[in-house]
């Protein structure tokens, strides 16, 4: 699974490869999220703006505590899957999980 | 068969004439073959008040035609190479003007050819030539497009750039959208490539700090504002830098100013927008709300030259 950290506007965002054992972990921890009762925020233009993959269903972004998919919105009040993929970055990228732990708290 | 008009007056019609003599006719057209740098294009050099140049022309289709003389062309134009081999040809010309044509033009009603012109054209060749005019070039405007405005620059009044009407719907489409960020907006250039400042010219940085990105665009081509891009640049931009420096080495992000007072952007592979990350319309580029991107870097120019990738 190809997942996509959205958080530059110049340089590429990173992008890094799940392979299929994490991939499944991350669908686990989709498919015990429940529909959320309020409209997902809005990322903002610049700074994070959630990672973004595919599923069976199309692409789904994650962002402060909300999982968009193309049917649903999920609630994710605990951040877990934002926090999991933030676990997955890619070691040049380490630099960029403090400021994604900053993001990962309610607002 | 040659037609002289010597291209002098402004409300009545030119001195003009007609060669018909086949001696005459060959013999001068020989002495312009003979020498270089002494025909121009008619109407390419001085084209103000007063003496002007020599035209000429050949009026059947059945010269025979010399090498390097054009069918029609200019004596004493201030375009000739040669001015004063030019000059002196029109005299020979001008000398030899008809003091009354055997063949009657319809310009000679209100400009006779009688001796006192022939002095009087004579009189301000000679002024002419002895202190050739200046070239007037007029101005070369861009070609009109409604989309375009030319704006003084409020922060350096000599200098001008281009504004664009806001267009979000070029670049807000799945096809160009993921493929260009805040550089291609900003320079307005789609090259579908996620452009990096510098890349274009082996000049990338992998260091996104001011100095570093800044060095980078402008290999690119990009002049930092107030050295005034000439008219050639045209269409010019007015670009904004600013930095995320809260990690040093994280990311840039440009913006363009637009028309209408506004500025655009383009946030990564977002959306193109005008406004910031309050939602609020952006009207300056230093103080609106960036997010983390707190370093503002400079304004720069980009004119037509600029070449991204």
């Amino acid at each position: 699974m190809l997942v996509e950290l959205d958080v530059f506007s110049g340089r590429p965002n990173p992008r890094w490869e799940l392979d299929e054992q994490r991939s499944q972990e991350l669908r686990q921890l989709e498919r015990r999220l429940t529909p959320a009762r309020e409209a997902a925020p809005e990322p903002p233009g610049l700074g994070y703006r959630g990672f973004v993959y595919s599923d069976a269903s199309g692409q789904v972004r994650a962002y402060r505590g909300y999982v968009k998919t193309p049917r649903t919105v999920l609630a994710d009040p605990s951040f877990s899957v934002e926090k999991y993929l933030r676990d997955q970055l890619p070691a040049e990228y380490a630099e960029l999980g403090d400021m994604i732990a900053a993001e990962l708290t309610p607002k | 068969m040659l037609r002289i008009e010597i291209d002098m007056f402004s409300g009545r019609p030119n001195p003009i004439w007609i060669i018909s003599d086949k001696a005459e006719t060959d013999r001068f057209l020989a002495a312009v073959a003979e020498a270089t740098g002494v025909t121009a294009k008619q109407g390419a050099g001085f084209t103000g008040l007063g003496f002007r140049e020599v035209r000429v022309d050949l009026i059947a289709d059945d010269e025979p035609r010399k090498r390097r003389v054009p069918q029609q062309f200019a004596l004493a134009s201030t375009a000739a190479k040669d001015l004063k081999a030019s000059g002196a040809l029109a005299r020979r010309l001008i000398e030899a003007m008809p003091i009354r044509s055997e063949i009657q033009l319809v310009e000679h009603a209100l400009t006779p050819l009688n001796a006192k012109l022939r002095r009087a054209i004579l009189e301000r060749l000679a002024e002419y030539l002895g202190d050739p005019p200046r070239i007037y070039r007029p101005k070369r405007w861009p070609p009109y497009n409604p989309l375009r405005t030319t704006i003084k620059d409020e922060k350096c009044t000599t200098c001008e750039y281009e504004v664009s009407q806001f267009n979000p719907g070029f670049w807000n489409n799945p096809t160009v959208q993921p493929k260009n960020n805040c550089y291609n907006y900003a320079r307005n250039w789609r090259t579908d490539t996620y452009a990096q400042p510098g890349r274009a010219h082996g000049a990338q940085t992998s260091i996104m700090q001011c100095n570093t990105v800044t060095a980078a665009a402008m290999a690119d081509g990009l002049v930092k504002r107030c050295n005034c891009l000439p008219t050639s640049e045209w269409p010019r931009r007015l670009m904004a830098l600013v930095v995320d420096n809260q990690a040093p080495g994280f990311d840039y992000h440009w913006y363009r100013h637009q028309r209408g007072g506004f500025w655009g952007h383009k946030p990564g592979g977002g959306a193109a927008r005008n406004v910031d990350n309050s939602n609020v319309v952006i009207t300056n580029p230093e103080t609106c709300d960036r997010g983390r991107y707190n370093a503002f870097c400079g304004y720069f120019y980009a004119g037509r030259s600029v070449v991204i990738n």
